[in-house]
């Protein structure tokens, strides 16, 4: 019933859709990253994404000055311009003929000085010479392929798409080859390959943050609406302290209380642990209220006569009815921890480097320069509106499709 | 409702010591403090650390006598005791050997005896550290005189600081409101009078996305925009020659530094209030008192905004309680990536700081504005709606 309503909802569908393709690129992240998810390369340093267009050099030289015989004095000094759609990847070879596989030209350095008088390698696509893009590309390295999540990692050497190694220049010391699609970061990483890195953190710690503050949620709800009196009165005092803290700065200062030096997965632990701690009080408060409704009803009065236990009425017949609010709350409130760990990423308490996720790619953009000079570093943020975005419409969809008044808590009063 | 008020007024004060205790403990349990790497740097006097130490309440000055009873303990492989000689500082025993103070300071930096964490300075001052419980009840008691300690990082009595910035986020967030609402309400309104119109689609659709964009994606945009237009300035609430300018001059100088961290927090806001306008019109406009209007010939422009508004606002009024609130927390990272000097980059600086004294306050004080923004909001309700009982 809740499905067939669901699909009619044009929005959820696309909800849905959006999801299922971030869930399976960020899965399948490994395999679909021309590059391994820590790969630097010095020579490659912020240059612009590929798929939107491509830097040349614009100016070559700069005149400082005429000596006595009428003869300039020239400072090399390039000028570097972004391209839109021209260059990056396109669909001709070297020698200029169409074909049907993308080709990438490769980035030759050209040494310039900057208005410090200091000096910098400008990079710029040399386009007398186009690199095939290879699918199903194998690459000397082990990388990891498939993994759920961030857990269970499969490696290989195969990846869906990348530069062959027998294809590149190798003649020529200041040319460098590689495939951005979505540009490189400060230090030199393909940015794509570190948003599909990222994502697996990203997307995986709404799921499981929001699992675990789900089940909080319903066992303290339960426990509280079901037994009530002094139970149900101190458990929802530490609900109101919980929410009484605003959000940010409770998560903030719970993060203070642990220490700095964390492995990878213990920080990821950490922030999912800190983000369920923080959110279960909401989700619990809202199913007390439901079980002390239900509490009374016909149903679980009646497993109550026939003997059942307090456990036994609350797992088989209280918490089953609130699914469908579950359901929907859980959706609803997924961006929630989302944001929370981009929020914590950003400020450099959350996932730090080497690891990758979309509140630490953020965090490069933070210094106003960088993100003048090489404003494709946003895009991870474009990422995280997608999910978020997603998230919101399935959500919606599913509270329109579940009964609008058992959301609302009304189905008492229609009872009566 | 004098009750109720009363009722939650009370409540307030044991919130605050359980919040205050509980946040207290939190900072008290992080390892290190804000001299950790003070105390490890050579090129710094460590009798002055501690001191300094002392003097924010991390650490108790024993006295030799007390000194004396602890005894004897083992630290760094050798035996330990102090002696009273009735001067200054204690004698210094090692294995029963008297040592010089500069040289047992560096076996003595940190040691334990019992439970207890002590540390020495180079002059033979030995200092108790301070748990974390009886911390609490020091800072509780100055508390209650009104002293809520100074930052470390500041030197300042830390209410100074909080109020400078929270008054600067207050702005912000009422902005970011007036905003919201100005904009949200209107269009809510709009959608609701012609439900299913192109309009309407349209405008769910950008309250979906306005709800979506993180503020920290849509606040590195307007940093973004800011730079390539170069219209805006970029962080901070006001020019360097901000005090060269007129009134007026300083007026828009602030006025327009405001404006892009107002317009990042309030368009996220907005859609939220968007969507309330809009189902509140729509149940409003359904309503029999709404036919009835309309039967007896009252214009359009009447039942819309004499007889379905009016019942329309009442929620949406004392949504702005609970806003203020939410704004606060939200504001946090807006106000670190636009460089807007408020109340969450304090804490964001603080934390990073290990400034525990300004960590504290700052919650405190958000938790307060959070409570009674809540209390408000109820009050308003109730006092716009005849309707709702407080209990």
């Amino acid at each position: 019933m809740l499905w067939h309503r669901l699909r009619k909802n044009r929005l959820a569908m696309i909800g849905a859709i959006i999801l299922l393709v971030l869930y399976t690129l960020s899965c399948f992240g490994g395999f679909i990253a021309p590059y391994g998810s820590n790969e630097t390369n010095k020579y490659t340093v912020k240059y612009g994404p590929m798929l939107l267009g491509s830097f040349t050099i614009d100016k070559i030289y700069e005149v400082i000055d005429v000596d006595e015989y009428d003869n300039e004095i020239i400072l090399p000094n390039y000028e570097r311009k972004w391209n839109w759609f021209d260059g990056g990847i396109h669909f001709h070879d070297s020698d200029g003929q169409f074909t049907l596989r993308p080709h990438v030209h490769p980035l030759r350095e050209f040494q310039s000085w900057d208005e410090y008088g200091e000096s910098e390698f400008l990079l710029a696509e040399d386009r007398s010479i186009s690199i095939p893009i290879r699918f199903f590309v194998q690459r000397q390295e082990s990388h990891e392929l498939f993994s759920l999540c961030g857990f269970f990692p499969i490696a290989g050497m195969t990846h869906l798409m990348g530069l062959a190694a027998e294809d590149l220049p190798t003649e020529q010391a200041n040319l460098h080859t590689g495939l951005f699609l979505f540009g490189t970061d400060i230090l030199g990483r393909d940015l794509w390959t570190r948003i599909l890195y990222g994502g697996q953190v990203s997307l995986s710690v709404g799921l499981i943050g929001i699992l675990i503050s789900i089940s909080i949620g319903l066992m303290i709800g339960g426990i509280a609406g079901y037994f009530g009196g002094q139970v149900d009165f101190w458990l929802m005092r530490l609900v109101e302290l919980l929410l009484a803290i605003p959000g940010l700065y409770l998560i903030l200062t719970l993060r203070y209380a642990i220490p700095d030096e964390l492995s990878p997965r213990q920080t990821y632990l950490m922030i999912v642990a800190i983000l369920a701690i923080v959110g279960w009080a909401s989700t619990g408060r809202m199913i007390r209220g439901m079980v002390l409704s239900l509490r009374e009803s016909e149903y679980a009065l009646a497993a109550k006569a026939l003997g059942g236990s307090s456990a036994r009425v609350i797992l088989r017949h209280l918490l089953p009815n609130t699914a469908s609010v579950v359901i929907v709350t859980a959706t609803l409130y997924v961006p929630y921890y989302i944001l929370g760990e981009v929020a914590l990423s950003f400020l450099g308490f959350g996932i730090t480097e080497p690891d990758s996720s979309w509140g630490l790619l953020l965090k490069d953009c933070n210094v106003s320069e960088v993100l003048k000079y090489s404003p494709w570093l946003i895009t991870p943020g474009f990422f995280i509106f997608l999910a978020v975005l997603a998230y919101n419409f399935l959500g919606d969809g599913l509270r329109d499709a579940a009964d609008p008044r058992a959301y609302l808590g009304l189905s008492k009063k229609a009872d009566s | 409702m004098l009750t109720f008020t009363i009722r939650r007024l009370l409540s307030i004060p044991p919130l605050v010591l359980v919040v205050s205790l509980l946040t207290f403990l939190l900072l008290k349990t992080a390892p290190g403090d804000f001299y950790s790497q003070q105390e490890a740097d050579p090129a710094r006097s460590l009798t002055e650390v501690l001191r300094q130490k002392e003097s924010a309440g991390l650490l108790a000055r024993l006295a030799p006598k007390q000194l004396q009873q602890l005894g004897e303990f083992s630290e760094d492989g050798a035996t330990w005791a102090f002696r009273d000689d009735g001067q200054k500082t204690p004698t210094i025993l090692r294995d029963g050997i008297i040592v010089e103070q500069r040289l047992a300071s560096r076996n003595l930096l940190n040691f334990q005896v019992g439970a207890t964490r002590y540390q020495c300075d180079d002059e033979g001052v030995v200092y108790r550290k301070v748990g974390p419980i009886e911390g609490f009840f020091t800072w509780f008691r100055n508390a209650l005189n009104g002293d809520f300690g100074r930052s470390y990082k500041f030197n300042r009595p830390v209410f100074g600081i909080i109020a400078e910035r929270l008054w600067n986020t207050l702005t912000l967030s009422v902005a970011a409101l007036a905003i919201a609402y100005g904009l949200g309400v209107p269009l809510g309104i709009y959608a609701a009078v012609k439900p299913n119109s192109p309009i309407d689609h349209t405008a769910g659709i950008f309250a979906f996305i306005g709800l979506s964009v993180p503020t920290v994606f849509s606040a590195l945009l307007a940093v973004l925009f800011a730079t390539y237009s170069g219209l805006f300035p970029i962080g901070d609430m006001r020019s360097l020659d901000y005090h060269l300018f007129g009134f007026w001059g300083k007026l828009t100088d602030r006025l327009h530094h405001l404006f892009l961290p107002a317009m990042v927090l309030g368009t996220s806001a907005m859609a939220g209030y968007m969507r309330q306008a809009r189902g509140n019109m729509i149940e409003a406009l359904g309503q029999d008192y709404v036919r009835t209007a309309r039967a007896k010939g009252v214009s359009q422009h009447g039942v819309l905004f004499k007889h379905a508004f009016r019942n329309a606002m009442n929620p949406l009024v004392t949504m702005f309680g609970y806003s203020l609130a939410s704004l606060l927390s939200g504001s946090l990272l807006v106000e670190i990536v636009m460089n807007w000097p408020g109340l969450g980059r304090l804490v964001f600086e603080a934390i990073s700081a290990k400034d525990e004294p300004l960590v504290l306050a700052s919650v405190l004080i958000s938790t307060l504005l959070l409570v009674f923004g809540n209390l408000v909001a109820d009050l308003l309700l109730a006092l716009v709606d005849p309707r709702v009982r407080l209990s």
